[in-house]
């Protein structure tokens, strides 16, 4: 029996529970299968275990847990964020377990993606049914511990009634946690019963005197400066909620804990970035280059989670903004390039207008393309390395729509980037809509598929040499990454041959840098 | 009746209680999924109770509620101007 005593346990599965190596766009390995290696091969390339205490406290963990831990300390709870290969030893005597994870099931893009093409489940999937399935889960079920889940892919759960029944899962949270997850602890210890499910709707999101401050590191330094987002698109459920800024006192308070941890590097998270501090969709300049110089005074390497296109070509055209920011983050005299994630989504205007009509703002949608195609081409200039999206399957998406994307991905090829197709899953207002999975994949999906393919491996090799694994340290990473690009090259040449299909070569000279 | 009807009335939470004698059944969420996806705008919580218990908490109803029950199945519950009966 156990001695070790935590009454709430804060975790989620080791594809969560991992700082991939400190890159964290190697962290999408882990939605993926293992392709060409084995499981565990795989496994310590997209998520190798977190460095723990002796009471398995990981040295970093995710931002919801983390924000989800300080709630319940400040509230005087005895909470802890415990790594999963430790969780056993408290189990006994815990009250609550508590969940989080962005892809539970794997149902989410660009798992779901990679499950379809590839036939084999995703190792985020399969890893947290490893956990799930642990023997000392079920024996503290059956002396009442209760399990609480939660995190942005909730809604997983009422597709997976089964497991949410075989696991003995008591509440599914769906939404932002602060204000609901305080009842349901107080509901737990005053022995009463909890909801099955909860929603929380956007008039119930917590202000920002309701958020607190992390107190211990999160993954890769992740700290959160926006919450929610104004543009609207119709698949995306970040958008839903309000939107907050988060004061910069604040966000500094979180990146020096992060440091004093030595997690020395930070993500500043939001679904927009360009947009912090902003009256709407009107950018602030002064709130950025405070933002960026506060980053600068405290990190040692800053990278962006999200940005829209139309920011970025906003920015850069009418205040010079991007060469500015990105003058500030070259200042410490060892940063050469900003990572950032970006939807592209689609090539089609047309479509655009439908599903993501201010999206494109300040600009008109009927210019989606050029839009695009200018952001790379401002982003590329400036040593910003975008990590873009594509999401096939849209509602209402027709062959013309796929052929104008084909055609887009085409004119990006000269700026490196990585392009990334993710099949249409149901979130925000089209949640309710029938899952890409439904529908047939046809001859345009597998063009726009095929020009993604090619394009990120001709710009992969460029972005691991010379900037994402470049130190001699990342040494061992690099080779099995280069090794595993091989392989795909292979396996797409090979799937093309068999398919009949001629090998694509667009002619595009990278522009010089 | 729609949970816009709700949205619409400037409703901004939403209790849906099961009266179960399952206890710990829940494949009413099979037949819940959609309206629960469906919802962008109200906070929904969702609860089961024994069956028993119906007629004890529509006594003591303290907000407006609507029972939505089977014509099949003959439900005996306390009449009171809070609560709206729906068969179906």
């Amino acid at each position: 029996m156990s001695t070790e005593k935590i009454d709430i346990i804060l975790t989620t599965d080791r594809t969560m529970m991992s700082n991939h190596h400190g890159k964290e766009f190697l962290g999408f390995m882990a939605t993926g299968p293992p392709i060409g290696m084995p499981e565990e091969l795989w496994m310590w390339i997209a998520a190798p275990k977190m460095r723990t205490d002796e009471h398995g406290r990981p040295w970093q963990a995710p931002y919801a847990l983390r924000k989800l831990e300080a709630l319940l300390l400040d509230n005087g709870y005895d909470a802890a964020v415990i790594d999963p290969d430790y969780v056993d030893r408290y189990l006994p005597n815990a009250k609550i377990l508590m969940l989080s994870h962005h892809d539970y099931f794997a149902l989410c893009p660009p798992s779901s993606e990679w499950w379809v093409v590839t036939k084999n489940e995703p190792v985020n999937a399969r890893s947290f049914k490893r956990f799930m399935e642990k023997t000392a889960i079920r024996e503290a079920k059956k002396n009442g511990l209760k399990i609480i889940v939660g995190g942005p892919s909730a809604w997983q759960w009422l597709y997976k009634i089964d497991l949410w029944s075989r696991w003995g899962v008591d509440t599914v949270v769906d939404g932002e946690g602060e204000r609901i997850a305080l009842d349901l602890v107080k509901k737990v210890f005053g022995n009463e019963p909890l909801p099955r499910y909860v929603f929380v709707g956007p008039r119930d999101v917590p202000n920002i005197d309701e958020i607190p401050t992390i107190k211990y590191a999160s993954i890769n330094g992740l700290v959160e400066i926006m919450r929610g987002c104004p543009r609207g698109c119709k698949f995306c459920s970040v958008t839903l909620r309000k939107l907050r800024h988060i004061p910069l006192d604040m966000i500094e308070k979180e990146i020096r804990v992060n440091v004093s941890q030595g997690v020395v590097n930070g993500l500043l998270h939001s679904e927009d970035v360009l947009l912090y501090g902003a009256h709407g969709l009107n950018l602030n300049p002064d709130a950025l280059i405070k933002l960026h110089e506060l980053a600068r005074r405290n990190l040692q390497e800053i990278a962006w989670s999200h940005a829209s296109l139309a920011a970025i070509k906003d920015a850069e055209e009418k205040y010079r903004l991007i060469s500015k920011i990105m003058e500030i983050v070259k200042s410490n005299g060892t940063q050469t390039y900003l990572g950032v994630e970006v939807g592209i989504e689609t090539g089609s205007a047309r479509l655009a207008k439908k599903i993501m009509p201010a999206k494109s703002l300040p600009y008109p949608t009927e210019s989606w393309p050029e839009i695009v195609e200018d952001a790379f081409s401002i982003m590329h200039e400036n040593n910003i390395i975008p990590a873009a999206t594509l999401i096939l399957g849209l509602p209402e998406e027709t062959p013309e729509d796929l052929v104008q994307t084909a055609e887009l991905i085409d004119k990006l090829r000269p700026y490196r980037s990585l392009i990334v197709p993710m099949f249409f899953v149901p979130m925000g207002v089209l949640k309710n809509k029938d899952w890409f999975t439904d529908v047939k994949v046809t001859n345009e999906h597998i063009e726009v598929m095929r020009r993604c393919l090619w394009h990120s491996i001709y710009w992969a090799e460029d972005i691991i040499n010379k900037f994402y694994l470049n130190k001699p340290a990342a040494m061992p990473l690099r080779v099995l990454i280069k090794a595993f690009l091989k392989y795909v090259k292979w396996k797409g040449k090979t799937i093309e041959r068999k398919l009949g299909l001629t090998p694509i070569e667009t002619p595009a000279m990278p522009i010089a840098k | 009746m729609h949970l816009s009807d709700f949205s619409s009335r400037a409703t901004s939470r939403i209790r849906l209680r099961f009266y179960n004698d399952r206890a710990g059944d829940i494949s009413y969420i099979e037949y819940l999924r959609k309206i629960l996806l469906h919802n962008t705008n109200l906070s929904i919580v969702v609860e089961e109770k024994p069956i028993d218990e119906l007629q004890g908490d529509v006594k003591f109803l303290e907000d407006e509620a609507v029972l939505i029950c089977s014509r099949h199945y003959s439900v005996n519950v306390p009449t009171t101007d809070r609560l709206r009966i729906v068969e179906v």
